[in-house]
């Protein structure tokens, strides 16, 4: 029975890989794999307390001639926090978070508030439709799942 | 199609072009603007997927039968009441008609309807319910496409009428060359990814327009009809039609079949053997399964380098739209390239193995083997786009076909509701979908092994080569999956 013989060896070998692989790509994801604990650059959220207090991240987004101010921003959050924006523009423009379909219209001079819960987890993005410039980036949403 | 046709259809804004997305298709967030996009699959995930994927492999190896099992289809008719009118004239009239008026439906929206390519019922329709919808339906109830064919139906018509007045079938004046194969369809299927994936894009100052899938659509009709003309209806239906060929290759998957005007069963997945028999059968399955690829991997594992592409084409003096088209089109092309030279390799290693056939019949022999993995690929990268926007067609997309607020059906008022699966159930939808497509497609290569070779141990060792080729293709996809969106 030598197939048998070269089988289990190759079964050991490929078990071997398998479990190298394994280890090798879930070593660097430690941390995501208990927690999913967020970093953001723009909130400190007290993802520790999984008491009443829900977390809420903030974003302040400044549009300027057809371009984000310091570019397309990527806020994290994770599913079930708060997401609060403000948005400024320096034209008319509507203002869109895909997904979740808010839209707000945006207007020189104002600050546009915008509060979302993030239940819905995945990758959205958010968006100006400028009359004159067509659909300007904003930033990326991800909610990761709690 | 994220990237591409997805923006079309989520923006709904392609007219006008922004000056920010000319600049650089990274910019146009290269991750368009699919209302709700998958998060990448964890490294946890992919790693166990991986490695579930070897130990299940080898695990199928070891409880290997001796004898094939799958060669013969014993395809038996249903006797059941439901049988002979599921497959008989009246039900085969009302399918064909409805085909007619969907072709219909979708080249009127398409010249008359709405710009605004998400409220428009062309774009969704072509795309998603018909090009991925008939492939589920092929898989859960055989060649469906064949009685619902807007084209053939047409035809039967005209032949019918034909035949009336001339007393008999309209002659078919060229006799199908064999070797041709599916090679007129392979070409269709090549170029309806095209639109979809290449030119739907081009740096989203240009999307597609509802009003070019029409056109699209009439020009394809044209071409259909010169095929059934010269070749004959059946024919061309059977050989060169694409999307007839593209249907049925996912249909081989079933157990349902309906033969002489009667339902029957056969046996799952037998019908796969003979996929590749028919010249250009292995081309239809790589060119599908590196379609789906490209796709997924120019929103994640092939974003950077198509960028530096694009940005060495635009140094040439290339205009946007031509660099971005010239850019995808090189990339779709070497991504399906790269799934050939897989195959191959693993067909040459399994050719060292001695009482191998020749490489080319021992290619064509493997060919139906990969159509498990062709599905796998289809649901992992597009599950959520059709489960989205699936919602969109049967509500307000089918209301208001034209998008100008008109409500037939009183589901004008219906959305998309994006929350209806979490990440997590996304996630275990692409994996299981790629674990399942691979324990399939292993085993039906295993089993065609043990037709091919005269001893089992042969048989065996040829299969090493094969596994290897699965495994490839598998973490490929894990891989991808992994990537996308990242």
């Amino acid at each position: 029975m030598q197939s048998n013989a070269a089988r289990a060896g190759l079964l050991v070998a490929l078990a071997a890989v398998a479990v190298a692989l394994f280890i090798v790509l879930s070593n660097d994801d430690d941390s995501a794999s208990d927690s999913t604990g967020t970093t953001t650059a723009t909130a400190t959220a007290g993802v520790e307390t999984p008491s009443s207090e829900p977390s809420a991240q903030s974003l302040r987004i400044e549009l300027r001639d057809g371009a984000p101010v310091g570019g397309v921003a990527e806020l994290e959050v994770t599913k079930g926090e708060t997401v609060k924006l403000a948005v400024t523009s320096d034209e008319d423009a509507e203002f869109h978070i895909h997904g979740y379909e808010i839209e707000r219209q945006l207007a020189p001079g104002e600050v546009t508030r915008v509060t979302l819960q993030a239940d819905i987890d995945g990758k959205f993005e958010v968006e100006a439709h400028s009359h004159t410039q067509g659909d300007i980036p904003l930033a990326e949403l991800t909610v990761q799942p709690g | 199609m994220d990237r591409g046709l997805m923006h079309t259809i989520a923006t709904g804004a392609a007219v006008a072009a922004p000056v920010a997305a000319l600049l650089l298709p990274e910019t146009a967030s290269a991750h368009a603007l699919v209302g709700r996009q998958d998060l990448p699959i964890p490294a946890w995930l992919f790693a166990w997927g991986a490695s579930l994927v070897l130990i299940v492999s080898f695990a199928l190896l070891s409880v290997a039968w001796r004898t094939p099992r799958l060669q013969e289809e014993g395809w038996r008719p249903y006797s059941g009441p439901l049988a002979a009118p599921l497959a008989g004239r009246i039900a085969s009239v009302l399918a064909g008609a409805l085909g007619v008026v969907l072709l219909g439906v979708v080249v009127y929206s398409g010249l008359e309807g709405t710009e605004a390519p998400d409220r428009n019922f062309s774009l969704v329709f072509v795309f998603v319910t018909f090009w991925l919808g008939l492939v589920l339906l092929s898989v859960l109830f055989g060649d469906v496409f064949k009685a619902f064919n807007p084209w053939r139906a047409i035809a039967r018509v005209f032949a019918g009428a034909f035949r009336l007045v001339a007393g008999q079938s309209p002659p078919a004046p060229i006799a199908y060359p064999e070797r041709l194969g599916y090679l007129p369809a392979v070409i269709g299927v090549i170029a309806f990814v095209w639109l979809e994936l290449v030119y739907s894009v081009a740096g989203a100052s240009i999307s597609l327009r509802p009003e070019t899938v029409a056109v699209a659509a009439l020009v394809y009709t044209a071409i259909t009809f010169v095929g059934m003309a010269l070749f004959g209806i059946d024919r061309w239906i059977e050989r060169g039609e694409a999307f007839s060929v593209y249907f049925r290759m996912f249909s081989t998957l079933s157990p349902l079949e309906v033969r002489d005007g009667r339902l029957g069963h056969r046996r799952p997945l037998s019908a796969t053997v003979g996929w590749g028999e028919v010249p250009y059968g292995l081309a239809m399955v790589l060119v599908s399964i590196g379609a789906t690829s490209f796709d997924g991997a120019q929103e994640g594992a092939l974003q950077s380098p198509m960028e530096t592409s694009f940005d060495w084409l635009r140094d040439l003096g290339l205009g946007v739209t031509s660099a971005f088209r010239l850019n995808s089109s090189v990339w779709l092309a070497i991504v399906i390239a790269g799934v050939f030279l897989l195959y191959t390799l693993g067909i040459r290693g399994m050719h060292t193995v001695s009482g191998s056939p020749p490489v080319r019949r021992l290619a064509r022999a493997f060919a139906g083997t990969l159509i498990p993995i062709a599905l796998a690929y289809i649901v992992a990268h597009y599950f959520t786009l059709f489960l989205y926007q699936e919602q969109a067609q049967f509500t307000y997309l089918l209301s208001d076909p034209l998008g100008d607020g008109s409500d037939l059906f009183g589901t004008l008022g219906g959305g998309i509701d994006y929350g209806l699966i979490s990440a997590n159930g996304v996630w275990y939808v692409q994996v299981g979908a790629l674990i399942v497509g691979h324990v399939i497609a292993l085993t039906l290569a295993h089993d065609r092994a043990l037709a091919i070779y005269d001893r089992v141990q042969l048989a065996s060792r040829s299969q090493y080569w094969m596994l290897a080729v699965m495994v490839g293709f598998t973490c490929l996809g894990l891989f991808l999956l992994s990537q996308a969106n990242a």
